[in-house]
């Protein structure tokens, strides 16, 4: 408890003549002093000893760290004393280490098209619905777009400044509501991805990473340019570089690194916290060229890293196949493993939109000109059971899948194959095609962590 | 694999060392060290050489005490057994005994809280504080101010303001 003393410092007396024990300078002293007082005054009744531990800010702070998220933040009104423990930093360190980082739901596109499909723009994962959208506090929503999310920040900006430069990046916390504008870029070149990286675990701080094009001309050299919020300055990192391929998917901040998948077939790997690139081994089975769909998931799951790839032959259809194989990178990066192998099959029973040609659905032959075999499907999230390192051990361990199907959002688990409804759309007859893939949505994940 | 626990030697039988701890009411508890360095504070005090005959532990009356000493006991031929049987079977029994354990008045709960935190002994104090946070944890901030006594010290509008910026929380 060591993380205590520096809170308690600040206001603690030093009356505690009674202990015996130079070593032991911590705050269990303190509260010895204090309950050797209290216990003058009043017998072991329950009103006195829950005064006591109220009076110890090491034991408050001990039972808060127990909490729930959303309990901290009703209880940040309980008095000035309980605010100021609960928006510590070392409180939230502490509980950012305790407790291990879990995604609650996700925010789906918004900007226009929430604006028209409200009914879809925040799923929460255990189905029910939130009255209040923790994510209001954006004065324009529309003008300002989700552009990433890393554990629990979210990374926005005005969709012009993606290209100007002229336009701030911010940063946001909607569990605590807490928002900040970042500082203009300097720099003037075009933004091909922009990503925040954020690890509460690791360090209180978070680094925006862009991709730019430094020059107008040449569309396939890079920079990587920094913001971090320890020292609050953005800054061009590294030399230029070469890349061929056509566009970025959203970036994946896995072991203390941030990745994309240049289409069609190439990774980039900068490690953020030393500030520089790093090579990727290549993927394991590549039959034809992929598409932007072809890559069904990318994404990262209590430090582990999950890649879906299956055969689309337009971004318009769904994946060719009902079943797909999970890869997992190996942490050293030494290469992709099968982790899940994955049949969706018995799910057309539940779920007949996954058929393009179900009863009840409008096939538009503008869109689907040729009659190719696909199935209308995305796969949303990996979500990884099993939060803490101990548990990581076990072997039945539970993960689910979140798919999105015309017009709904399911959770579908990888160990017992049930699925659990999470969403419905309200207007069956426009949601009767996939509206939303991976790299659209965003966790939310609840998180103390200040910005 | 050993299947009983009682086929097995007591986890501490082989170190014949013992402590005894006196409460604060001056009642008098033998115990093995294992149970006894369970607790960070003695092992800290035996360490840097107070652990004389008799451990004088000031704040813990008799009654808690024995409740410590019970988990304590508990915990170490536990640990013991966990290093036997594998971890599942062992996980699970410690999930089980801990809840029957802590299954006490609110009364009791405190001075245990209060207890562990002197002690120092970790587990103790994880698996009492979620047990506080278990009950507290569905209730209004007003309802918390009445049983830690707090009074309220933000005027109404500050209040307000705090209430406001987490509404989603009051739900």
């Amino acid at each position: 408890m060591a993380w205590f003393k520096f809170i308690f410092c600040t206001d603690r007396d030093d009356d505690d003549e009674d202990v015996a024990e130079p070593q032991q300078e911590t705050l269990a002293m303190s509260v010895i002093s204090m309950h050797a007082n209290s216990q003058e005054q009043s017998d072991h009744t329950s009103s006195s000893s829950t005064t006591i531990i109220a009076n110890s800010e090491d034991l408050v702070s001990e039972i808060l760290l127990h909490l729930p998220i959303k309990c901290l933040l009703r209880f940040k009104s309980v008095s000035k004393q309980w605010l100021f423990l609960i928006s510590h930093p070392l409180f939230i360190h502490e509980y950012n280490r305790r407790n291990p980082i879990s995604v609650s739901g996700f925010f789906f596109p918004t900007g226009l098209s929430r604006a028209i499909y409200p009914q879809l723009d925040f799923v929460l994962l255990d189905g029910n619905i939130a009255a209040d959208i923790p994510f209001t506090h954006l004065h324009d929503p529309v003008a300002v777009e989700v552009l990433h999310s890393c554990n629990g920040l979210l990374l926005c900006s005005g969709r012009i400044g993606t290209l100007s430069g002229l336009v701030p990046y911010h940063v946001h916390n909607p569990a605590t509501k807490q928002h900040r504008t970042l500082p203009l870029r300097p720099s003037v070149g075009m933004v091909s991805s922009a990503s925040i990286a954020f690890d509460p675990c690791r360090s209180p701080h978070y680094k925006v990473v862009l991709i730019l094009n430094p020059e107008f001309s040449d569309l396939l050299s890079f920079q990587i340019e920094l913001y971090s919020s320890e020292t609050g300055h953005w800054r061009l990192c590294g030399e230029p570089f070469n890349l061929y391929g056509k566009e970025f998917t959203p970036g994946v901040f896995w072991n203390g690194a941030m990745h994309w998948i240049r289409q069609p077939d190439t990774f980039l790997c900068f490690d953020v916290e030393r500030e520089c690139l790093r090579t990727m081994p290549p993927l394991p089975q590549l039959t034809q060229a992929l598409n932007r769909r072809g890559y069904l998931y990318f994404g990262e799951s209590q430090g582990h890293l999950h890649l879906i790839v299956a055969n689309v032959r337009h971004q318009a259809f769904g994946p060719e196949t009902t079943s797909f194989a999970v890869l997992e990178m190996e942490k050293d990066y030494s290469g992709w493993f099968v982790k899940y192998q994955v049949d969706l099959d018995a799910l057309i029973y539940e779920f007949p939109e996954i058929l393009p040609f179900a009863p009840g659905h409008q096939i538009d032959t503008r869109f689907f000109p040729i009659p190719v075999p696909f199935y209308q499907y995305s796969v949303l999230n990996l979500i990884r059971g099993g939060g803490g390192e101990e548990e990581e051990e076990e072997e039945e361990e539970e993960s689910w899948l979140v798919l999105h199907v015309p017009g709904k959002v399911i959770s579908y688990s990888l160990k017992d194959k049930s699925t659990q409804l999470l969403r419905v759309s309200s207007d069956p007859a426009k949601d009767s095609v996939l509206r939303y893939f991976w790299d659209d949505i965003h966790p939310y994940i609840e998180t103390l962590s200040c910005i | 694999m050993a299947s009983s626990s009682s086929s097995l030697p007591s986890p501490s039988s082989s170190s014949s060392k013992k402590f005894i701890l006196r409460s604060s009411d001056g009642k008098h508890f033998e115990v093995d060290e294992a149970v006894a360095l369970q607790s960070e504070m003695i092992k800290q005090m035996v360490e840097d050489g107070f652990g004389g005959d008799v451990i004088p532990l000031l704040n813990v009356s008799s009654i808690v005490l024995s409740k410590v000493i019970d988990y304590c006991k508990k915990h170490v031929e536990l640990d013991f057994k966990k290093k036997m049987d594998g971890d599942n079977e062992a996980h699970e029994e410690i999930k089980n005994w801990d809840s029957e354990y802590i299954n006490v008045g609110v009364d009791e709960l405190y001075h245990l809280i209060m207890a562990a935190n002197y002690l120092h002994i970790k587990g103790l104090l994880d698996l009492t504080c979620q047990k506080v946070a278990d009950i507290i944890k569905g209730k209004q901030p007003e309802q918390i101010r009445k049983i830690f006594n707090i009074e309220n010290d933000f005027t109404p509008e500050e209040e307000q303001e705090i209430r406001k910026e987490h509404s989603w929380a009051f739900e």
